[in-house]
């Protein structure tokens, strides 16, 4: 019996309203009306399935009808709730294309479209608008980003299914994947300091049961099928650009994406996403940021103390010499600590083969021992410091290398190897001589010398240079790297003029300072604030570099 | 665990993955997170829509902690929208009311406990009624609670409380269609069953965006075997349109143009099923008298369609076997709503298309028990569909009830509008509101929340402290949710379904059906409902008072046999019994209605102009909608969930031609402020040719939207005409 306030027994002194707190609290209704057993769910959605694993070049797929995917958006909440995800995570997503021109006729023809099996007619109208509502998830990329991008080997592509799977114990949360992904698919999760991401429910599918999306889907819009890898490297999806799976979307020659995107209709070409101007800044990375300057002010110092060290005094050459390490192992523990899992960060190494992020940590790694070598050298003044000098100075550059290729491979417009090699280059040389010109006014040292001379001019251009390099994205062309330059005119114009003045500041005016009184106070003040203000500047324009970068994704929706 | 942030950031789990880690569940749900293991499942109706779709709560240690639909439930076979898979989040909200809040001296609310809060109730209601008359103390209530707890209201308001006027918003969603049923057959009988979807060959949707509004219905049309026509009839190209193989899109509320031409174009054609108008409706051939003032080209002036596109309906409606028609706000919430719901109706008379699978004309319902509301909650009509103005029949409802006949009310309540305009008349001083909030969702917002403010005393009785009106209230009474108690809900195809409780409510929430019981007690009048113990008593007493109606459920044996049977359409009289026939039935397979002579009614009038047409100082016409399928009427629980929240637009936006949006100089995302002769608001511009030029659309969820909107009314079912007024956008 359910709950029934029983008015009879007012034996006991309880007031009308504790009888019915105490029905509220009865949950006997559970008991009268649970059910052991749901019959009917199980093996309700296996012929959106394969039978079968994918032969020998062949990997399982999403196979997405964009005609039945009508913006319920319940493949987002399934994936939620079937996966047992947390609170906002979801590894489906839905967006939505605008536009409206109107179509020329469908070519039934043509090969790439095929005609679904809708109950609708199949006889197209003209579409004067377009209103399409895309899902999308992980694409299973036949090259995935995600695992060349991974420094501890967090991620596997099944040789038998092609799923890309995410590795959770094995994810040390560098983060690095949610940048070399063109799909924005792994998401950090920062309870668990690491990313999570879909894994088309490889478990269910071994079991001949549907994806949690697949079974949300109320229209069977989204189903799995069987690829050939050599098919999906060869051609596209039926849209507009057959270079992308959707208008928006990153260049599928990045990583070969295996999802396909069926429609009766081809997409006009003025379908753009819904959020094609919502552009908000990126993740600052502040850590990574801080690293990455350090990391290339000690090599900077280093290098100038080794290529400039003649014309230094043994005690400039000595404190040189043990900053170097100094700065590295700060630039070392900050770039471990900002780790989600920590305890993980030797996993980083792992990657070494593909990973320049792996290479990134091994460079700085030797990088550090060997600017240790130098150090001591140079205190023993062993005679061999020469050589050890030169050793440390290559490994140094080669880590900017690769720091710089980290970003270089994301195929973000912004970040090509080209222009983050020049910036991040320019930073070793700016950093580094305004740290030796620092070291040299602490110990006395006279800028109105050849040395000073050329050194505080050296770090003049460096900087100008720097500036220079900076500013030439306002006049892009580029339709990507035209929302970064949205962001620096908008949203992050302040940080950017900021930036603008301690470059001009720590660059410029503080060397002419510090070369018109040659010595004493002012000049020693001189190049400290023109240190400060030059790595301060150069701390900027990296969390720049990381905010105001803005790669294609997947449509969104309104926000 | 240790709060210092270093180690926490040091120490995260090692083994991560086993959070993702799945079982294969015991009881047939397949993989599920091992997180959320199931020992048993409960079955529940849904509590948003009125699709009134099945849920199965997973349960574990007697607490429901997931939901996947229901397979093999006869309305939604194993599918949900979000907002169903959703359904538990928002009863885990921060802003649960878990205590009475009665605001205090200093103008703060502030808990107290039942006893006080009742105590505070029962004077300040006694003392506006002794100030003013019984009649200046009214309620405003809703569909979203069950109809156990709707007839408890009722009879306490109106028999026991001397209340007597009292509305729900379900006047704001389905009042028309009421109205126009029991004009045209006799009683408010939706004549459709879901299957009618999967049976047609031509769906035609009026006023409604199926895909958006209600995924699972659309999915059947998806799902049609019969390769169906599916014509659109909406201004703008929604979702659905775009699915659509015919979209017509008229010249916002000129529906009546339309129909009545359409009917001219059928006749002329003689696509007039003769034999079934001269056996089973009146009015047929003054009707066609009628219509015959709606020539082709008068109407594709009117409607701003091409000819082309009329006389391609008419085609497909005369060709059609099975033609059935569909309608959701874009009709109800109309100036001319009920005549325009008339107007499909006789469409559907004079083609034949009733009664048989496949046909109809069919009311899409808004909210989930809006049905229940209609039948039971004892407002405009008596208890279970009876009249309060006829002897007869409060005599009957006295006698099965128990109560002398005197207590009932000679009329039915005021409308939700002259409610509201009889608190700016001082005829209406104190206000209870119950499940709904006014506050946001009512017309012409500036004026309501001046009126809400004017109140003696209001009270809120809801689940959130937080809804625009629970902030403006007096005392404040906290409720349970769907989940969290137990009655029936009625859907839109007549189907009455169970829900259960499942989860433990919040603090001292309780059940508005518990609320009511407590108020009765400390009013004096519990005597009244000493048969009224529980939810299924009241179910009990129900289904006694609907015998002999066309609502007759008195088949049912109880909540146990609704649970087992997945739901019961109603008409199910003593005596039915559930086979596999009785899973989806129709009504008027008989050809017999619901009218003393057994006929249908052809009713029509003139259409009317708008109230507030575009003009030089407001050029654009606003129309509203649902934006979202995320998005639940005024968003108090789909915003409780993060998942849900993260699908739709945080922010207001409207959607404007291309054209339009290049005459005022604004692109895609740009802010602009949009402004009624009532009020304004800002709002960025979504540029789609979805709508029409001159035209422009808001969804309605923004709680802003209302301080646009104009105060028109249906003349017959008093229902606010959200679709229509004239509004300008200006750059910020």
């Amino acid at each position: 019996m359910a709950a029934t306030v029983n008015e009879s027994s007012e034996a006991d002194a309880a007031t009308p309203i504790d009888m019915y707190l105490a029905a509220q609290a009865d949950m006997s209704s559970v008991d009268r009306f649970s059910r052991l057993e749901v019959s009917g769910r199980t093996g309700k959605w296996t012929d959106l399935i394969p039978l079968t694993n994918p032969a020998e070049g062949e990997q399982f797929r999403f196979d997405v009808d964009l005609d039945l995917c009508t913006g319920c958006k319940a493949c987002v909440t399934a994936c939620h709730s079937l996966n047992g995800l947390d609170e906002s995570e979801s590894f489906r997503s839905v967006g939505l294309l605008v536009g409206s021109d109107v179509l020329p006729k469908v070519d039934l023809a043509e090969p790439i479209l095929e005609l679904s099996a809708v109950g609708a007619k199949l006889t197209p109208q003209p579409e004067p608008v377009v209103n399409q509502l895309v899902t999308t998830a992980c694409h299973h990329c036949v090259d995935p980003g995600c695992l060349n991008g991974c420094p501890a080997k967090a991620y596997e592509k099944d040789p038998t299914t092609g799923i890309v799977k995410h590795l959770d114990d094995a994810c040390i949360g560098c983060e690095y994947c949610t940048m070399t992904c063109p799909y924005e698919v792994p998401v950090y999760n920062k309870r668990l300091g690491i990313v999570r991401k879909c894994d088309m429910c490889s478990d269910r599918l071994a079991e001949g049961e549907a994806p949690a999306c697949v079974q949300g889907c109320p229209n069977s819009a989204i189903s799995i099928s069987i690829v050939s890898t050599a098919e999906l490297r060869k051609q596209q999806t039926p849209t507009v650009d057959t270079k992308r799976l959707v208008p928006g979307a990153a260049d599928s020659a990045l990583t070969t994406p295996s999802t396909r995107y069926r429609r009766r209709q081809k997409l006009p070409e003025a379908a753009q996403p819904v959020d094609v101007n919502t552009i908000s800044p990126g993740h600052g990375h502040t850590p990574l940021a801080v690293m990455l300057v350090l990391s290339q002010a000690a090599v900077g110092l280093h290098v100038a103390r080794a290529v400039g060290g003649f014309g230094l005094a043994d005690n400039q050459n000595l404190i040189s010499a043990v900053l170097v390490p100094a700065v590295t192992a700060i630039a070392i523990a900050i770039s471990v600590l900002h780790l989600g899992q920590p305890l993980k960060a030797w996993r980083a190494v792992l990657g070494f083969k593909h990973s320049w992020l792996s290479r990134e940590v091994v460079a700085l790694s030797g990088f550090f021992g060997l600017s240790v070598g130098s150090a001591v050298a140079a205190v023993q003044g062993w005679s061999s410091s020469t050589l050890i000098d030169a050793a440390t100075s290559v490994v140094g550059l080669v880590t900017v290398g690769c720091s710089a290729m980290v970003y270089g491979v994301s195929g973000r417009r912004w970040w090509r190897p080209k222009n983050v090699i020049t910036k991040f280059g320019l930073t070793v040389v700016c950093t580094g001589l305004a740290a030796l010109s620092t070291v040299m006014s602490l110990t006395g040292a006279e800028f109105r010398s050849p040395y000073g001379f050329s050194l505080l001019i050296g770090l003049l251009i460096a900087v100008v240079t720097k500036l220079v390099v900076e500013h030439s994205v306002l006049r892009t062309d580029d339709a990507e790297e035209l929302r970064t330059v949205q962001l620096l005119k908008t949203t992050l114009a302040a940080r950017y003029n900021v930036r603008l003045v301690l470059g001009s500041v720590g660059g410029i005016l503080c060397p002419l300072v510090a070369l018109a009184v040659g010595s004493g106070p002012i000049a020693v003040f001189a190049a400290v604030a023109g240190l400060e203000c030059v790595v301060a500047g150069e701390l900027l324009a990296r969390s720049l570099f990381f905010k105001a970068s803005s790669a294609p994704t997947m449509p969104g929706s309104m926000r | 665990m240790t709060k210092n942030p270093i180690v926490s950031a040091l120490f995260k789990p090692m083994h991560p993955s086993k959070e993702l880690d799945r079982v294969t569940s015991p009881i047939g749900l397949g993989q599920i997170p091992v997180s959320k293991e199931a020992d048993s499942i409960v079955r529940s109706v849904c509590g948003f829509c009125s699709t009134g779709c099945s849920l199965d709560l997973h349960m574990k240690d007697g607490e429901a902690i997931n939901i996947s639909p229901s397979p093999g439930y006869p309305v939604n076979t194993g599918s949900a929208c979000p907002k169903g898979w959703e359904a538990l989040a928002p009863l885990e909200a921060d802003d649960r009311a878990t205590t009475p809040l009665l605001r205090d001296s200093l103008g703060t609310l502030r808990p107290v406990s039942w006893n006080v809060a009742l105590n505070e109730f029962v004077d300040r209601v006694k003392k506006v009624q002794s100030d003013h008359g019984a009649e200046s103390m009214a309620f405003l209530s809703t569909g979203q609670i069950p109809t156990e707890e709707m007839a408890m209201l009722g009879a306490l308001t109106k028999f026991g409380m001397g209340i007597k006027h009292g509305d729900g918003n379900t006047r704001q969603c389905m009042a028309t269609s009421v109205v126009a049923y029991k004009q045209s057959f006799g009683f408010d009988a939706p004549p459709y069953t879901y299957a009618d979807f999967d049976e047609s060959d031509v769906i035609v949707l009026i006023g409604s965006n199926l895909a958006i509004a209600h995924p699972i219905m659309w999915e059947r049309v998806l799902k049609n075997r019969h390769n169906p026509e599916i014509v659109v009839i909406d201004p703008r190209h929604t979702e659905t349109a775009a699915v659509a193989t015919q979209h017509l899109g008229l010249a916002p509320d000129s529906d009546l143009d339309l129909f009545y031409g359409l009917a001219q174009l059928l006749i002329e054609r003689d696509a007039v099923d003769r034999d079934f108008v001269e056996a089973n409706t009146e009015g047929f051939a003054d009707f066609a008298n009628h219509v015959k003032r709606f020539p082709l080209d008068q109407v594709a002036d009117r409607t701003g369609l091409t000819k082309d596109q009329l006389v391609r309906l008419a085609d497909t409606i005369e060709s059609g076997q099975r033609v059935s028609f569909w309608w959701t706000m874009g009709v109800n919430q109309s100036h001319q709503g009920v005549r325009t719901a008339q107007a499909i109706i006789n469409l559907a008379l004079m083609t034949g298309n009733i009664g048989r699978p496949g046909t109809g004309a069919n009311s899409v319902t808004g909210q989930c028990n809006a049905m229940g509301s209609r039948l039971f909650s004892n407002t405009t009509g008596l208890l279970g569909g009876y009249d309060f103005a006829s002897l007869d029949d409060r005599e009957h409802v006295a006698k099965k009830l128990e109560i002398d006949s005197d207590v009932i009310p000679q009329e039915p309540s005021w409308s939700y509008d002259q409610i509201m305009s009889g608190i700016g008349t001082g005829e209406i001083k104190g206000l209870w509101v119950i499940a709904t909030n006014t506050a946001h969702s009512w017309i012409d917002q500036m004026d309501c929340h001046g009126l809400l403010d004017k109140l003696d005393f209001l009270v809120v009785q809801d689940m959130y402290h937080s809804t625009e009106t629970a902030v403006r209230a007096d005392l404040v009474l906290p409720a349970a949710g769907w989940g969290e108690k137990e009655g029936t809900f009625i859907n839109s195809e007549r189907r009455i379904g169970h829900i259960t409780k499942a989860r433990t409510a919040p603090g001292e929430a309780l059940a508005d059906f518990w609320i009511f019981k407590a108020i009765a007690d400390a009013w004096g009048c519990a005597e009244m409902f000493e048969r009224w113990r529980s939810p299924e008593d009241v179910f009990r007493i129900l289904r006694d008072i609907s015998i002999g109606q066309p609502c007759d459920f008195s088949g049912v044996e109880d909540y146990q046999m609704l649970d087992e049977s997945g739901g019961v359409q109603w008409p199910f009289p003593a005596g039915s019994t559930v086979t596999a026939d009785s899973a989806e039935r129709r009504l008027f397979a008989d050809q017999t209605f619901y009218t003393k002579n057994g006929r249908a009614n052809f009713i029509y009038e003139e259409p009317t102009p708008v109230a507030e047409p575009a003009s030089d100082d407001y050029p654009l016409t606003l129309l509203t909608g649902r934006g979202s399928v995320a998005d639940w009427h005024t968003r108090t629980r789909t915003e409780k969930s993060t998942v849900l929240s993260s699908m739709t637009a945080k922010d207001a936006y409207i959607e404007m031609h291309p054209v339009d949006a290049a005459a005022l100089g604004v692109e895609l995302n740009e802010e602009v402020v949009v402004s009624s002769l009532r009020g304004e608001l800002t709002a960025r511009v979504v540029t789609t040719t979805g709508v029409q030029p001159g035209q422009v659309f808001m969804p309605m969820h923004f709680a802003e939207l209302n301080r646009l909107t104009f105060p028109a009314f249906d003349p017959y079912s008093r229902q606010p005409a959200y679709k229509h007024c004239a509004v300008a956008v200006r750059k910020t």
